[in-house]
């Protein structure tokens, strides 16, 4: 699958290779490999345990349940975090995800983010990136 | 009056990567160059003639890394990957006041001893464009 690109509402510098600092004002998402498969399935994982402890709540009152809802459509982003917030494990979730980002992220599409950078970004951008990757990459 | 703090745990940064540093190791040359001043006479008039070496105007950071294997290794990269290198200095004391400095068009200029023992320490040091505020 191609790589998604996701615009930042809050930019931050990074060095790029020319020995000077450049504004950051997107992040470049790529496909996961091999490499990453264990992080990757760990996220799954969580976020599956998500998917059922909303389906239980569904069950109770008669309503369609998520996995139901997604056989039907794409799940959009919205339910997505509300799937991690299920999970019990966002924290885990949060973790795993800064682990994944410093080999399947790129500052500007050009430098792989590190910790240091992602300390600075915005916690709504961060959240932001974890939803798109899950969308794109983990559960699709 | 407000007491004033030092900073003692400032972070150091090398291309967006944090870096194991020795307490009380960090220090900075902020680049400003210097400057000369001769007096002059113009009709029995002294008259002060400035001059700045613009060969000195090279910001500097220094510090210290204990000499782990890993930092042995990193300290090899510094110097492998040459010129361009950016080096940040960031640090914020009790008081909340922030210190931020960052070096350009950096490179390690020195080829520092690697103690391979008990305390040992890796000295580093990086020149390049005058430190600008960050």
């Amino acid at each position: 699958m191609a790589a998604v690109i996701v615009e930042l509402s809050k930019t931050f510098k990074y060095s790029n290779q020319a020995g000077t600092e450049v504004e950051c004002s997107f992040i470049e998402l790529i496909e996961p490999t091999g490499k990453v498969s264990n992080t990757c399935c760990q996220i799954e994982s969580f976020i599956q345990k998500g998917l059922m402890e909303m389906a239980s709540m569904f069950s109770d009152d008669g309503q369609s349940s998520p996995d139901e809802q997604s056989k039907e459509s794409k799940l959009d982003k919205k339910t997505i975090l509300v799937m991690m917030n299920s999970s019990g494990a966002m924290d885990k979730i949060v973790i795993n995800f800064r682990d994944l980002f410093k080999s399947v992220a790129l500052m500007g599409g050009e430098k792989a983010l590190t910790i240091p950078r992602m300390d600075e970004m915005s916690h709504k951008d961060f959240k932001e990136l974890m939803v798109v990757y899950t969308e794109n990459f983990i559960l699709n | 009056m407000e007491t004033e703090l030092i900073l003692v745990d400032a972070s150091i940064e090398v291309d967006d990567q944090t870096v194991l540093i020795e307490g009380n190791s960090v220090v900075l040359i902020e680049g400003t160059g210097e400057a000369s001043v001769k007096m002059a006479s113009m009709g029995g008039t002294l008259i002060p003639i400035v001059s700045e070496d613009l060969s000195t105007k090279v910001g500097m950071v220094k510090f210290e890394m204990p000499a782990t294997v890993n930092s042995i290794n990193v300290s090899r990269e510094f110097r492998a990957k040459g010129p361009e290198r950016v080096v940040r200095v960031s640090g914020t004391d009790a008081g909340g006041n922030r210190l931020g400095r960052t070096l350009m068009h950096a490179i390690m200029t020195n080829d520092p001893d690697k103690e391979i023992k008990n305390e040992g320490k890796i000295s580093i040091e990086f020149s390049g464009s005058q430190l600008v505020v960050s």
